[in-house]
């Protein structure tokens, strides 16, 4: 252990038993011996879900993980501990990156909840990447891919995301933002609303042919303060509200979509009234 | 040769003169990269505590892994400066600039000014203090060519957290702040006299003050540390998402006086991120100009100028705090939410406004009980604005115009206002299409 300390890293390399426990073994001996830095080179296959702890730094260094058994391949740990909803024990601090140039895939979904300072860089996902009661998130340069949803699913109680520079694509859609959309419990305290989320420069692509983008406001709670420009999309870009619901103007506010590669009514699909929108 | 020198290499009898020493190493052997770790070998803890500021030499990388770095509780100096920055007969001269420093931090780094040491502007000089707070930063650079500070969080500053002075090629990139406790003079980042060519993306997190100030003023005691030839401008800065909690303050502050000039800003996306519910009332999302802080002389006309602001939410008092002098400017959406009082607004002696535009104004209560202020309150204004694309409810007044200016608006939509338009008669507001 003071060889790795010394070192500064943990491999998986450094432990023994099945890919899925020597992953396990390194993330866990991160946060534990106070180092809070994994290295991943390689291809591994696990076929169980990884419990992420926190504050680590994450380094996919021409690697590829994939998951072959049920469930997500990542979650951090406020996602399965049984206080997971107590709001005072938010997880903090999560780092994954790849290497310019490099292969670094995370294949079989990721599940954020209750995280608060996540930051991904670089990676090549497939399969859903899930946040719930998340904050202050930045993803950039990434390629994302939805296999059996979305390639990024933002959940109730997310907010101040930076996403940037990357390309994204799902089978029905893309990139969606629900303020209904809810997989643990409610982190009583905290406001479902999503707010503040910046999407720019990035590419969308569904295959359904619906706006890979999709604002979902469900209830009294809203999605506003954020912005989507700079999007490049083939055909409608975003698709705001859901068609046949008529929810209050309020639930969507204050949001800018422009700069979609085309004029308001050819790239955007605007299914509820909004208040205070600016869309060019 | 290798790539990197560790901290943990050089140790020495405190931490500061251990990281000194593995950058002069590094220096030494030429590959001019130092490295601090998570933990810190002489003491086996995953903190290194400074004591006095570490000095950065041209063209030098440092790598901060996953590490916590805190200015010593005693201490009065900077974390990190550029070599010698203090030394004014040795850094003013033009083979001395320091050019080419990186710092870049990897994963969970922080930079931490730990407990407060109560050195700020209205102690300084008093109380056994130092009679300056600029070592009280927890960065301070002075005459720097190419500097980059990337992937850090800041914690806890004592001061303007970081400070540039005749700073040229800047990116500031992934930085976060949390300024605890939450009170004045701790602002975020600091463009003081002579910055140009910076970029600035992705800056997070709370300030207890302007979270990013562009301050051109200069006394005549200031104007003697500087060659004269130096230009005291501060240009060509462009930044990108700003979504920060500046306390009372401001998100983005613009203020220059005494013939020192500020043009081509472009600022895109600045996001207010405070909390309404905390009850903290911020004076406006982006402030330019002022009507105080000149030594010798106020801004005047064309001293601020060429200016594009674009995506800015705001909960302050105001959205956008207009004064002084502004030529060529350009603002386009800006939306109001939680406590916002006004709008658009200017406070003290007005404004000279020449070819500014205001378009895709969206103002109104986020909530139907929202407070009902003034949506554009150009009082004590001259010159001309341009309105174009507005749409304000629930304010009190939709347009103030009073001091001679002469508003050009297109577009306006106003909702549930009782008093649309208020003028004092040499104003005039001309009103190309209007709903209400």
């Amino acid at each position: 252990m003071d060889e790795m300390i010394l070192r500064g890293f943990v491999s998986p390399e450094d432990f023994t038993g099945s890919p899925a426990e020597k992953l396990q073994a390194a993330l866990s001996a991160a946060a534990g011996k106070d180092i809070r830095k994994v290295i991943i080179e390689g291809r591994w296959q696990v076929d169980q879900t990884l419990i992420v702890p926190v504050p680590v730094e994450i380094i996919l260094r021409d690697a590829e993980l994939e998951m072959t058994g049920e469930g997500p391949l990542l979650v951090n740990e406020a996602d399965v501990k049984p206080e997971r909803a107590v709001w005072a024990l938010e997880d903090q601090y999560l780092y994954i990156k790849g290497e310019p140039g490099k292969k670094a895939v995370l294949r079989g979904g990721l599940s954020w909840f209750h995280l608060q300072y996540l930051v991904m860089e670089d990676l090549q996902t497939e399969g859903s990447v899930r946040c719930e009661f998340c904050r202050e998130l930045r993803l950039e340069r990434n390629e994302m891919t939805g296999t059996d949803g979305p390639a990024l699913l933002l959940m109730r109680g997310v907010n101040n995301v930076i996403l940037q520079y990357s390309s994204l694509a799902g089978q029905e859609r893309a990139l969606v933002l629900d303020t209904g959309a809810a997989a643990g419990p409610y982190v009583v305290g905290k406001d479902a609303d999503i707010h503040d989320v910046l999407i720019r420069d990035c590419r969308l692509a569904s295959a359904s042919g619906a706006a890979p983008l999709q604002l979902l406001a469900c209830g009294a709670n809203r999605i506003y303060n954020s912005q989507a420009d700079h999007l490049t999309a083939d055909g409608p870009a975003a698709e705001l509200g859901r068609e046949g619901e008529n929810l209050p103007a309020d639930r969507y506010f204050n949001l800018t979509l422009c700069d979609l590669g085309g004029t308001p009514a050819e790239k955007l699909l605007l299914q509820n009234e909004t208040y205070h929108c600016y869309f060019a | 040769m290798r790539e990197f020198v560790s901290a943990n290499e050089t140790l020495r009898a405190d931490d500061a003169a251990t990281v000194q020493a593995a950058i002069a190493l590094a220096a030494a052997e030429g590959c001019r990269k130092a490295v601090i770790p998570r933990r810190n070998a002489r003491t086996g803890e995953s903190l290194w505590v400074f004591d006095r500021a570490v000095e950065l030499p041209s063209d030098f990388t440092l790598i901060l892994d996953n590490c916590v770095v805190r200015q010593g509780l005693a201490s009065y100096e900077n974390l990190f400066t550029n070599e010698r920055s203090y030394d004014l007969d040795y850094i003013n001269r033009p083979e001395n600039r320091s050019h080419d420093i990186a710092i870049l931090g990897e994963g969970n780094t922080i930079l931490d000014g730990g407990a407060q040491n109560m050195l700020r502007e209205k102690t300084k000089g008093q109380f056994g203090l130092p009679a300056s707070c600029h070592k009280n930063s927890l960065c301070r650079w002075w005459h720097v060519d190419g500097l980059r500070l990337e992937n850090v969080h800041l914690r806890n500053p004592r001061y303007w957290a970081l400070v540039h002075l005749f700073c040229h090629r800047v990116t500031l990139k992934n930085i976060n702040f949390q300024a605890e406790p939450h009170i004045p003079n701790l602002d975020g980042i600091d463009l003081r006299v002579g910055c140009q060519d910076f970029y600035i993306e992705n800056i997070t997190g709370r300030t207890g003050d302007d979270s990013v100030a562009l301050n051109a003023m200069s006394s005549k005691a200031a104007q003697k540390e500087y060659p004269a030839e130096w230009t005291p401008h501060i240009c060509h800065i462009k930044m990108r998402n700003l979504k920060c909690d500046s306390n009372t303050c401001f998100l983005l502050r613009l203020l220059n006086h005494d013939g020192n000039e500020i043009f081509d800003i472009d600022a895109d996306t600045l996001y207010d991120a405070c909390d309404p519910a905390e009850g903290l009332l911020k004076k406006a999302a982006v402030s330019i100009g002022s009507p105080f802080y000149w030594n010798q002389w106020a801004a005047k006309p064309g001293d601020t100028r060429d200016i594009r602001i674009r995506h800015v939410t705001s909960s302050g008092t105001n959205a956008l705090v207009l004064n002084r002098v502004l030529r060529d400017c350009e603002i386009d959406d800006v939306k109001t939410f939680g406590g916002s009082v006004n709008g658009v607004s200017t406070v003290g002696e007005g404004l000279l406004a020449e070819n500014v535009t205001v378009r895709h104004f969206f103002y109104g209560p986020e909530r139907p009980q929202g407070p009902a202020g003034t949506a554009v309150n150009l009082t004590n204004m001259q010159g001309e604005m341009r309105l174009e694309h507005l749409q304000a409810a629930g304010a009190a007044v939709g347009l103030a115009a009073s001091g001679g200016i002469r508003v050009s608006v297109s577009d306006a939509v106003w909702e549930n206002i009782p008093e649309k338009l208020r003028t004092d008669g040499i104003s005039s507001v001309e009103e190309e299409v209007y709903h209400g």
